[in-house]
């Protein structure tokens, strides 16, 4: 609990009544992006708990500086990725498997429209439903951390190139190089979570 | 504009990254090209299915209670949580 558990109050000298009910507002506002984000950093809940009370210390720290009516969603995404690497990647690196073959953009599209069993039905809606919750949260916590931070700050949080350059701290390039490997990546996995999916249920 | 140039700008395309001419021109051949629309369509469903799972996730109501009691004991100068 290094540091998350801490009280806000040792940093807090002299800041007024205002600026606490404003940093309030902006917990209430970002709390469930935030922890949903850490839950898929860390894959654990309550690590992810750690995770985002860190966050909103460390970012209570420098609400001083943080400048009213610019983005604060950002700005805080910023402070959880950061905590994220500070906590958890310097203990266990991962690969960043930068070898990886590259399959196409379109493998699972591709794979689900030239498939017999889904383009028979005339209908790859078919497949789409069929794509279950677990396999989502299993493919995207397989996903290197730097793809998968790209993947949840673009697909799920809806972050532009240009934010997530500054969130993470990394060229524009990167960012897009990152991301499609990532999406890569994940089709690959739930094409494959399907397959083994239809042979366990006889399908 | 052909299928190949559009199938390497689609994600860049539906994430609304694009200048605006190319982002007109991919837009123009999606609408036409029966094939390109499908990878387009099945993308987007596919950016829904795992926004939706993942929006799921909520904060637990203890990380929300345990936040916001940090953020008032510190208004009142106490430093009860502190040792915590």
């Amino acid at each position: 609990m290094d540091g998350a558990g801490r009280s806000f109050t040792e940093m807090d000298q002299g800041r007024n009544r205002g600026a606490q009910e404003r940093y309030e507002a902006m917990v209430e506002e970002f709390l469930d992006p935030l922890y949903r984000t850490a839950l898929r950093l860390t894959g654990h809940r309550s690590d992810a708990e750690d995770l985002v009370q860190e966050t909103f210390l460390r970012a209570w720290r420098s609400f001083d500086r943080f400048q009213e009516g610019t983005n604060a969603r950002a700005w805080l995404f910023k402070i959880l990725m950061n905590a994220y690497i500070d906590r958890y990647r310097r203990s266990h690196r991962e690969p960043e498997r930068v070898d990886q073959e590259d399959i196409g953009e379109f493998y699972l599209s591709n794979r689900v429209h030239g498939s017999t069993e889904f383009s028979e039905r005339g209908n790859p809606e078919a497949f789409i439903e069929r794509i279950m919750d677990e396999h989502v949260r299993k493919a995207l916590s397989q996903l290197p951390a730097p793809f998968r931070m790209a993947v949840v700050l673009a697909d799920i949080e809806g972050f532009s190139y240009k934010e997530i350059s500054e969130i993470l701290d990394i060229p524009l390039g990167t960012v897009m190089s990152r991301l499609h490997r990532g999406r890569q990546q994940l089709r690959q996995a739930l094409w494959e979570y399907a397959m083994e999916n239809r042979r366990v249920s006889g399908e | 504009m052909d299928c190949e140039q559009v199938i390497r700008l689609l994600w860049t395309w539906l994430d609304r990254e694009l200048e605006v001419e190319v982002s007109q021109e991919v837009e123009e051949h999606v609408r036409a090209c029966l094939r390109c629309k499908e990878h387009a369509d099945f993308e987007r469903r596919l950016r829904e299915i795992i926004q939706t799972c993942c929006k799921k996730d909520k904060a637990p109501a203890g990380l929300r209670a345990r936040l916001l009691a940090l953020l008032a004991e510190s208004s009142h100068g106490g430093d009860a949580l502190s040792g915590h």
